[in-house]
């Protein structure tokens, strides 16, 4: 199964911190170990950090034409994760979405989920976060079709699997569209999340096809499963509390150097000068 | 059988006498007595009497009186139903709730001593300062709670259960050997004094906590880090005042008392209920005021955790411009740093809520170091 990552920089000095690339690394060497090829979508300046951290080589294909999203029309600072919607618009189904800080540690078996879409969990809708129709304002005379089901649960995509590409076509033709007509003056997380995860439940049920989920919160939360890891908001954590970031990154590197011995030699002077 | 609960005396009377002239057999009996009246008529010895003259004597002599005096009410009504083996579907809901507290209260005793009866148990400090002033037990198991003893009355012994915390907040050495005061499996919280303070010979089982220290480094003063609270100095830029920050880790700014039923295993939460040290008060009023304070580690830290019980909290410092604030809280532990999540609202319901809006959260980091024999792992 092919998998890309997403490495969007919106600035010249953009760097990662070294939590952050030890997760990748493990995110993409992980998944090569157990579930297949690996592909980086990211922007000339993506590849060009990552070339020179001598560490492109963990994967299998890379594509630089994320610079294109400069192009849409899109507030990136609302969408941050539009770049996402945009790689994922360039690949071919089947094919699997895998945020940065997300790790697979064991092989997935996606048959059973054929031409639909599987998300790591769902979300509940209709609070602060994924707030009612009227919470939205646009810039032009777009609006909500009125087919949308508002009571959908919504998928969180930190790791999506997409089994056809009818589905791809659909979810990011719309999700530009609303992100490129979007008030962002004043607009929050609700946007972003609306056009990445409530919208991807709201455009399955539209085309009468299955999401699946692979666990639940409740499951993922209280440690009831061993396939998946999610760094997410311990990343803000990470960055308060330098000497937890340390902690971790001393485990991932331990990892690193138990799975890929041959790897972790070859570039440990990278992982302990970042 | 039916549901009555007050016995009168001319109902016991007659009681006593169909009981004699009619019933033969201890199905019989139980088949028209109830619960209360058996209680009744046990506390005059009629029952047992009964039982005698019936050929039951093993129920009996264990209803002898000499042992059911002893017994409150309650109690008495567990001793009868388990003698006289009483199906207790027959029960009434009255009867049920009177024999479920007679249960808690014999697994209560069962934590303590069975060589002797000569003690006191108690489970909060209220009840520690009622009974020091009624009993003259010289044995008092402290159960669970936090307690600070009366270091003025000699001659006691002090046994902790359910990892029960002793509060020493003398600021001048306490030698407990003069008084004739033994502690016994307790942790022990020194708010001002160092454990070389304390003399306790006779004491056993105790695990210190120092409160009195000001930082994980020990290098650091109070003074310093009080004037680092006053702010930027004039002439210091922000970015100085910043960088100056940065030796201000680890300082400790509260406890927290650790109570079981604030772990939730579903998801891994540990609640908490901090007591802040009131140096730090401006800061920290402006840091945790109308906030709440947990833990997500898995059920054996969890538990580990518990096992200290009395826990310091630390905290980070940073700047915010010219002034200094909090960046992040944590505990230290055997694993090494656990960091205190701080949210608008309890974080079970942000869990609850909703993935994307959780903040402060992950899942999964402790499988980074699956590989790993267990005693290695870090504590996500």
């Amino acid at each position: 199964m092919v998998a890309f990552h997403t490495l969007r920089t919106r600035s010249d000095n953009f760097s990662l911190q070294r939590f952050e690339l030890l997760t990748l690394m493990l995110s993409a060497l992980e998944w090569k170990k157990y579930n297949g090829t690996i592909k980086l979508v990211t922007d000339q300046r993506g590849f060009e950090y990552l070339n020179n951290l001598g560490i492109t080589d963990i994967y299998d294909e890379i594509d630089t034409s994320l610079d294109e999203i400069d192009s849409l029309n899109i507030d990136e600072v609302v969408f941050w994760a539009g770049a996402k919607l945009l790689a994922l618009s360039k690949q071919s189904a089947p094919c699997v979405m895998i945020d940065l800080d997300f790790i697979v540690w064991q092989k997935l078996d996606f048959t059973p989920y054929k031409d639909n879409v599987a998300v790591i969990h769902f979300e509940q809708v209709n609070n602060f976060i994924y707030p009612s129709i009227e919470h939205f304002r646009f810039n032009n005379d777009f609006k909500f079709p009125s087919t949308l089901d508002w009571s959908v649960e919504a998928c969180n995509t930190a790791f999506a699997y997409f089994g056809a590409n009818d589905i791809i076509k659909r979810y990011c033709d719309f999700a530009f569209e609303f992100m490129q007509s979007a008030d962002t003056s004043n607009a929050g997380l609700p946007y972003m999340v609306f056009a990445e995860q409530r919208w991807l439940a709201m455009c399955m049920k539209l085309m009468r096809r299955e999401v699946y989920a692979l666990s639940s919160l409740k499951d993922l939360f209280g440690r009831r499963q061993e396939y998946f890891t999610h760094i997410w908001g311990y990343k803000q954590k990470f960055r308060d509390d330098p000497n937890l970031a340390e902690q971790f990154c001393n485990d991932c590197l331990g990892r690193l150097k138990h799975d890929f011995p041959d790897t972790f030699n070859n570039f440990s002077e990278v992982l302990i000068k970042v | 059988m039916t549901d009555n609960q007050n016995v009168k005396d001319d109902n016991l009377n007659e009681l006593r006498t169909r009981m004699n002239e009619e019933y033969f057999s201890l199905e019989q009996l139980l088949q028209n007595v109830n619960l209360a009246e058996l209680v009744a008529l046990a506390k005059d010895n009629s029952l047992q009497e009964w039982l005698e003259n019936k050929f039951y004597n093993e129920q009996a002599d264990s209803l002898n009186l000499d042992i059911i005096q002893k017994l409150d009410d309650d109690e008495l009504r567990l001793e009868i139903c388990e003698t006289l083996e009483i199906d207790m579907m027959t029960l009434s809901d009255y009867d049920v709730r009177a024999l479920e507290r007679a249960l808690e209260k014999r697994r209560k005793k069962s934590l303590f001593s069975e060589e002797s009866e000569d003690y006191i148990a108690v489970e909060s400090q209220p009840e520690l300062m009622k009974a020091l002033a009624t009993s003259n037990k010289s044995v008092v198991y402290l159960c669970g709670g936090e307690f600070q003893i009366p270091l003025s009355k000699s001659h006691m012994t002090y046994i902790g259960r359910n990892n029960a915390v002793v509060d020493i907040v003398s600021k001048q050495p306490v030698n407990l050997d003069t008084q004739n005061i033994s502690l016994k499996s307790l942790t022990v919280y020194l708010r001002y004094l160092e454990e070389d303070q304390i003399t306790a010979n006779e004491s056993s089982n105790l695990t210190f906590v120092l409160g009195n220290r000001v930082a994980l480094d020990p290098e650091l003063t109070l003074n310093e880090i009080n004037d680092f609270l006053q702010g930027r100095t004039t002439f210091e830029t922000c970015e100085d005042f910043a960088k100056r920050s940065e030796k201000f880790s680890g300082v400790i700014i509260g406890e927290t008392l650790l109570k079981e039923e604030d772990y939730n295993i579903d998801n891994h939460v540990f609640a908490l209920k901090p007591t802040w040290r009131m140096n730090y008060l401006k800061t920290i009023k402006k840091f945790a005021d109308n906030k709440y304070f947990s833990l997500i580690v898995a059920a054996n830290v969890a538990k580990q955790l518990y096992d200290g019980r009395k826990l310091l909290i630390y905290a980070d410092f940073g700047t915010d411009g010219s002034e200094a604030i909090i960046k992040n809280i944590f505990l230290m532990s055997d694993f090494g740093r656990i960091p205190i999540i701080v949210t608008n609202i309890p974080l079970i319901n942000v869990i609850d809520l909703c993935g994307s809006g959780s903040g402060g959260l992950g899942y999964g980091l402790e499988l980074i170091n699956a590989y790993k024999d267990h005693k290695e792992q870090t504590a996500w």
